[in-house]
């Protein structure tokens, strides 16, 4: 009896081993046998990111652009609606920064959706796909170069979410 | 000896079973969804709202020091 219990042990350790090492192969090729999905994921990561770098310009920047325009409105003696004016004409770039990046999350979760219903065969319009993906890539760049007109550094992250959006266009 | 087969059978069906519902509870899909990521899109909590609420906190600065 006891002779038989080490034997024993070993064999149902090497079958656990076995079995986990199948279920652990099996979810990473479920994990990344779906590239469509990886790259939507890592697209939403990189949007985020970048989310979170505007998030740090807008606290920081804008209270001194807002403070700077009102030192600037009693120095030159300008009216209320003047001031006001002038305010809006320089937060212009950051308006249309925080649009784009709206747009961004809109568009994602919509092209997610998109795919979700082609892959349950309840669409097959890929086109609708591929341009939502063509729109994201645009307010991307469009970002890009809105960020420069501020005088930023472009965040890694929005290169990353150029590449990923321009990988998707190609898987699908 | 058939009690040890019974045995390791046994201890085979409860470690199988807690296998079976690990994977059954578990997403076979773990990758992450874009909902998840950015949390869903809310036009209320969006960075134009942000953008608004900034305009107000200057609005408000504005008629302050024009009333001084």
């Amino acid at each position: 009896m006891k002779r038989l219990l080490l034997p024993g042990f070993f064999v149902f350790f090497a079958s656990m081993l076995i079995l986990g090492g199948l279920i652990g192969s099996l979810s990473g090729c479920a994990s990344g046998g779906d590239p469509v999905r990886r790259a939507l994921e890592k697209t939403a990561i990189g949007v985020k990111e970048a989310k979170n770098v505007w998030a740090g310009i807008r606290e920081i920047e804008l209270p001194a652009l807002q403070e700077q325009t009102l030192d600037e409105c009693m120095e030159k003696e300008l009216t209320q609606g003047e001031c006001k004016d002038l305010y809006f004409e320089r937060i212009k770039v950051y308006y249309a920064i925080a649009e784009s990046l709206d747009m961004a999350h809109y568009l994602l979760e919509s092209i997610e959706r998109g795919y979700d219903a082609v892959q349950a065969g309840r669409s097959s319009d890929y086109d609708k796909m591929l341009r939502e993906i063509g729109e994201c890539l645009w307010h991307i760049e469009f970002i890009m170069r809105k960020f420069r007109e501020i005088d930023q550094r472009i965040p890694d992250a929005l290169e990353s979410v150029r590449e990923y959006l321009n990988l998707l266009q190609r898987r699908l | 000896m058939i009690d040890k087969a019974v045995i390791i059978g046994k201890l085979f069906e409860i470690v199988g079973g807690m296998l079976y519902k690990a994977l059954k509870d578990s997403k076979l899909d773990p990758a992450k969804r874009v909902i998840e990521v950015l949390g869903p899109y809310d036009e209320s909590k969006s960075e134009k709202a942000k953008m608004l609420l900034e305009d107000l906190k200057f609005i408000v600065e504005m008629e302050k020091r024009y009333s001084e």
